[in-house]
């Protein structure tokens, strides 16, 4: 039975709904979005995120946001903009222009792991790859791809050549983005992969090991080793309960998928085929979770409940509303937030 | 009729929770909006098949599930004339009050009597077990409460008529 302990716990009282957050890979800062047009920033400061600065310049809802392994902040939202967000000496956060070219909202975003250029997903079915353009000093997009419907997930390959999309019109794609010397290589936005995945997809993860996973709305999981090929057989998984939003690589052989359920599942690799290990959520009762005076509470607040409805038990796991965003952190652990308002980073023991 | 109501309530229940995975999704065809699909089919991608729970074919439920919305209508059953214009009223009297019910559409899909429209964004303010509670229990009502009503409305007619007639005897 697999199990994961909560390392930290965030809850606001007037964040009601966090729609994605993005925890930074030294888990220092995190930035969310309470389903608005606002970005919250918190800091770590001895062990408690901190609120430190909020965000605000979109003029519609926030749908995506993600740190780059140098500090800068990616936010993308619904009404066509995206910004990238860097603090300055004094500590200010300053953003700088994207010039997105998108005729449509932007859906979601990742930065490359070099971290030199990002992909957003847009709803007008296309991709937007920004670079940094010094002479008009603002992110430029060119455009990749073209699906029949919107581009709801996308995720880079380790080596930042290559970037997977999943869009509503059932179709998982990988491309080839690589540079060359001036600009775009020749073989720029052709594509490599194309899968049928008979649903639409939510979410796209790259393993380190060339794995490409992704998570249907018919609750399958997908599986599809790069390393045979582009003709390398999809190893389909199907869970029992309800789909998946998010997907996260936890280590080379270990996948987290969180979604409706309200509990994140892991998977793992054995001997080359993924198999369900289970939920990874006790639920608040386990003792490591919390201190002891919260635990009681807890129990107690779960017999009440338990009495009275004798329904779904809200408090058999630590969120009680669908998972809407996941992030890797390394080592074994990772972040999940939720249409409850928290933020948990967890770490699989 | 009690033991096979609870099978159907039941279906329509697992139903339910497995559609309502409703997400955010922004308008392919028009910028900055954020409409319910199911009502406005802008993209047929992100549309799926219509399901039909039926009891018999005076009484069925029809939910249309979408990306980010899913539409839920209701025929209650209708034996005869006084049952129909009872539940005429019924349904105008909820749907004239369809801002308190928040879930609630105004105007019934063609063929049903009371239609439901839920979208991410009630999922995002409400917890998803209530809404499925909320809806079974209006289904329950609605069947009690018609029935309840006829048996009023025929003891009043019958009192009305004994009274009416009452007054025949006293001449005669």
């Amino acid at each position: 039975m697999p199990s994961a302990s909560l390392v930290r716990r965030l809850e606001e009282p007037d964040i009601e709904v966090v729609s994605c957050h993005a925890l930074s890979a030294d888990e220092q800062l995190l930035a969310l979005c309470p389903n608005s047009e606002d970005i919250v920033i918190f800091r770590l400061v001895s062990e408690k995120y901190q609120r430190v600065a909020v965000l605000s310049k979109h003029s519609q809802r926030v749908s995506g946001l993600d740190w780059s392994c140098h500090g800068r902040l990616l936010s993308v939202s619904e009404d066509r903009t995206a910004f990238v967000w860097e603090q300055d000496s004094q500590g200010t956060w300053r953003s700088s222009n994207v010039e997105l070219k998108a005729p449509r909202a932007a859906l979601c975003a990742a930065w490359a792991p070099d971290g030199e250029r990002f992909a957003v997903g847009l709803s007008s079915k296309d991709t937007a790859l920004c670079h940094w353009e010094p002479e008009v000093s603002c992110w430029v997009a060119w455009k990749v791809g073209k699906s029949k419907a919107a581009i709801t997930a996308v995720a880079w390959h380790s080596s930042s050549q290559y970037l997977a999309t999943g869009s509503t019109d059932r179709h998982c794609m990988v491309y080839d983005v690589s540079l060359a010397e001036e600009g775009r290589s020749p073989s720029f936005g052709t594509p490599q992969v194309t899968e049928d995945a008979a649903a639409w997809i939510n979410a796209i993860a790259f393993s380190n090991g060339n794995v490409l996973a992704f998570a249907c709305q018919d609750a399958t999981l997908r599986f599809k080793a790069l390393s045979g090929g582009r003709d390398a057989p999809v190893q389909l998984l199907r869970w029992r309960g309800l789909p998946f939003l998010c997907l996260a690589f936890v280590g080379r052989s270990q996948l987290v998928a969180c979604g409706f359920d309200y509990v994140p599942v892991l998977f793992l690799q054995n001997e080359g085929t993924w198999q369900v290990a289970g939920s990874l959520d006790a639920g608040p009762a386990t003792p490591s979770a919390a201190s002891g005076m919260r635990d009681s509470f807890d129990e107690a607040r779960k017999r009440f409940r338990g009495s009275t409805s004798g329904k779904v038990d809200a408090t058999s796991s630590w969120h009680s509303n669908t998972i809407t965003s996941c992030c890797p952190l390394g080592d074994g652990r990772f972040s999940t937030s939720a249409l409850d308002g928290t933020v948990l980073v967890w770490e699989v023991s | 009729m009690a033991h096979t109501l609870a099978p159907y309530l039941e279906v329509i229940r697992t139903t339910l929770n497995a559609a309502l995975c409703l997400q955010n999704y922004p308008s392919q065809v028009v910028e900055r909006q954020s409409r319910p699909e199911i009502e406005f089919k802008d993209t047929a991608a992100v549309i799926l098949k219509p399901l039909t729970i039926a009891r018999d074919e005076n009484e069925r439920c029809l939910i249309e599930p979408s990306v980010n919305s899913v539409r839920i209508s209701i025929k209650v059953r209708q034996s005869d004339d006084t049952e129909k214009m009872l539940c005429r009223k019924f349904a105008s009297f909820f749907t004239q009050r369809a801002e308190h019910f928040v879930v609630l559409r105004r105007k019934p899909v063609e063929g049903y009597d009371i239609s439901f429209l839920i979208t991410n964004t009630h999922l995002e303010e409400m917890v998803k077990e209530r809404i499925v509670d909320f809806i079974i229990e209006f289904m329950e009502d609605v069947d009690k409460e018609i029935k309840d009503l006829k048996i009023a409305l025929n003891t009043r007619l019958r009192a009305a008529a004994a009274a009416y007639m009452s007054q025949f005897s006293q001449r005669g």
